[in-house]
Parts: C-alpha cells; sequence; structure tokens
C-alpha cells in the first residue's frame, strides 16, 4: 500500500500535469503525460535548494487575448451573428478578460524542488499565502530531515549467534 | 520538468535561478533573496545534504553470524521478507524495513514498492475520459462500457497497488458509462424500430 503523502500543489502545461506530494521522507512527484503517470521521488536527504517565486503570466495572457479576438472578428463579421455577439460572447470575454488581468496583477507564485538529479515545481494562482506555507513547510521538514545525527546514536552491531 | 525517462539528466551544480535556469556562480548565504540577470527575483534556501555513503561492512568475528552473500562480513541484521543474514552493505532499508538486493529487485519488479515505483497507466483518468467522450450521441453504446471496464481496471490497481489518483472521477464515470450505454443502446433500438415500422 503507498505511503500516506500530502498534496502540495500542481502545474498544468500543455504537455501534461504534475502533482507534487510530501511523503514522510521524500517530495514526490507524479508527471501525467497523457495516461501515462511516470513518478519521481526526491528524498528529503537529497534536497539541495528550494526555491519561491513570483511571475505574471503574460504567456497566458497574451494567449487567451488573441484567441478571444481572433473568435470575436471571425464571428463578428457576420451581420446576422451581431446580436449573439452583444449578448453573449461580449459578457463572456469581459469577464474572461477581467480574469485573465487579475491573474497577471496577482502573478503566479511557483516553488521549485531541486534534488541532486531532479526537480519539481508546483505553481499557485492567485494563492501566494498558500505558496509562501508549503516553501516554508518544505524548508522546516528538509532542515529536520538533513540535521546532524546525535553522536549518541550507534551504528549497526553484528548480530550474536548463541 | 525532468523524470526518471530524461536523458541525460544534469547533476545539481549549485544555486540555480528557477526560472531561467542559470547557475548563480557567487557564493549565496543558506537563507536569502537573490536577483538573478534574467530579472527574476526569488526566495532562496539552500541546504548542505550528506554525501552519500555506505556504512563499512564489519568482518565476521567468533560467535556473529556471517552475511549470507559475503561469508567474511559480519551480519547485522535479517531481512524482514525472507530472513536471510546481511551485512551492512547488503541491507537496503525501504518502507521502515530492512531487505536484502534480491528481495528489494524481486518486490520492486512487482510493484509491492510504493517508493521505488517508477509509472503507471491511469486507469481512472482513462474511464473519465471515456465517459465523458460518450456523452456525444451514439457513441455511448461503445464508449459507455469501455468507460466502465476501465474504471474497474482502475479500481483493481488501487487495490493491488494502492494508487488512488482519479477515484471519484472513476466513480462518474462508472455510473454514467452505465448510464451512456442504456441510453444509446434504448435510442438505437428506438431508431431502428421507428425505421422498420
Amino acid at each position: 500500500m503507498a505511503d500516506r503523502r500530502t498534496l502540495l500543489g500542481r502545474e498544468f502545461r500543455l504537455a501534461g500535469r504534475t502533482y507534487v506530494f510530501l511523503t514522510a521522507d521524500a517530495v514526490e512527484v507524479d508527471d501525467i503525460d497523457g495516461f501515462d503517470v511516470v513518478r519521481t521521488r526526491v528524498l528529503l536527504d537529497d534536497v539541495m535548494q528550494l526555491s519561491l517565486h513570483k511571475r505574471p503570466p503574460w504567456g497566458l495572457f497574451w494567449t487567451v487575448l488573441l484567441v478571444m479576438t481572433f473568435i470575436l472578428l471571425v464571428v463578428g463579421l457576420f451581420p446576422a451573428n451581431r446580436g449573439f455577439v452583444l449578448r453573449f460572447l461580449l459578457p463572456v470575454f469581459a469577464l474572461s478578460l477581467a480574469a485573465n488581468v487579475m491573474r497577471v496583477v496577482f502573478g503566479v507564485h511557483y516553488v521549485t524542488v531541486f534534488g541532486r538529479r531532479s526537480k519539481a515545481r508546483m505553481a499557485f494562482y492567485m494563492r501566494g499565502r498558500k505558496a509562501r506555507a508549503v516553501f516554508d513547510l518544505l524548508v522546516e521538514r528538509v532542515t529536520q530531515r538533513q540535521a546532524p545525527p546525535s553522536e549518541s546514536s550507534a551504528g549497526d552491531q553484528p548480530l550474536a549467534v548463541s | 520538468m525532468e523524470t526518471l525517462t530524461s536523458p541525460r539528466r544534469a547533476a545539481y551544480a549549485g544555486p540555480t535561478c528557477p526560472q531561467c535556469g542559470t547557475r548563480y556562480r557567487e557564493p549565496l548565504p543558506d537563507r536569502g533573496r537573490v536577483l538573478c540577470s534574467c530579472e527574476q527575483r526569488y526566495e532562496v534556501a539552500l541546504f548542505h545534504p550528506r554525501p552519500m555513503t555506505s556504512a563499512p561492512a564489519q568482518a565476521v568475528a567468533p560467535g556473529s553470524a556471517p552475511c549470507a552473500r559475503h561469508a567474511h562480513n559480519a551480519a547485522v541484521a535479517s531481512c524482514e521478507h525472507c530472513g536471510a543474514f546481511m551485512c551492512s552493505l547488503c541491507r537496503i532499508d525501504v518502507e521502515g524495513a530492512g531487505v536484502c538486493a534480491a528481495c528489494f529487485e524481486r518486490l520492486s519488479a512487482s510493484g509491492t514498492l510504493a517508493s521505488a515505483r517508477v509509472g503507471f497507466r491511469n486507469y481512472n483518468g482513462i474511464a473519465w475520459m471515456l465517459a465523458v467522450v460518450g456523452l456525444v450521441p451514439f457513441f455511448g453504446v461503445l464508449l459507455g462500457p469501455l468507460a466502465v471496464l476501465a474504471a474497474l481496471k482502475g479500481r483493481q490497481q488501487e487495490r493491488k497497488l494502492g494508487e488512488s489518483m482519479g477515484r471519484r472521477r472513476a466513480l462518474v464515470a462508472l455510473v454514467l458509462g452505465t448510464l451512456e450505454f442504456f441510453g444509446a443502446a434504448v435510442t438505437w433500438f428506438a431508431l431502428v424500430s421507428g425505421a422498420m415500422s
């Protein structure tokens, strides 16, 4: 049975989506490409760097704006569609544009985990506090995990045969 | 996103900008804020994990049991799966248990070890996709049963491997697939009956 794990965050891309979980001893990354799930584990013992940064999603903003403009132009070319455009399309596009502007204003927060040979990234749309909480949690867990062992801990002892 | 299947996964070489990937060559404090040349400002926490070393095996001494694979090494534990004695070189700690190399290979090949699993098929996601596409009129007679089969396969995977990804979607796909099949079957039957009469 799989270890109990907590969902930390996710990232959606054109090529697929990524879910990042935290288990007792590792950060697990499930990269879903189509219908195959590829799982990578970054052991907390092997975490080298954690980073937190914010970036406005300009790519998404311009893509949505271009698509909306194209649809409006194509549909609006025909006079018969003017009513449909005014009553339905324009309000929907206005809402979408407003959401897009808000995403740019608030930005997307990314938390990145660097292991020895792998990397995991989580995106938080308009959830800066959640991103900060996840970052602090990971820093705390990695620090605890990588703390030097106590001097009194003994190594493996040979088994005695009676 | 780098995965185990990606070729040439370069080792971590030092503080790296998470946006552009540029390695920051100047020494950084373990905690702080950095401004990269790509104009990206980020907060960084650096760690210095202990280098990976294995404990040296102890030589077998009178009164101590030898390792099953290395007769000159003293056994420090017995495999929790097969019971064989193993030295510190053979011992693999996984999921809170110490197992020998042979058992680790066998368990990871069979998919029993969750921590060693590197990939699996998302049957619940397949069931969901089939159920959604099956909403298209007349497609449900074929896609509905397939969605049900995929959802059952996902349920079987959950019992066997403990992977519960997309469980709710699979349940919805199960119900939807069943309804689609009967709905499409009734529609086809009605059309055929109407055409014949």
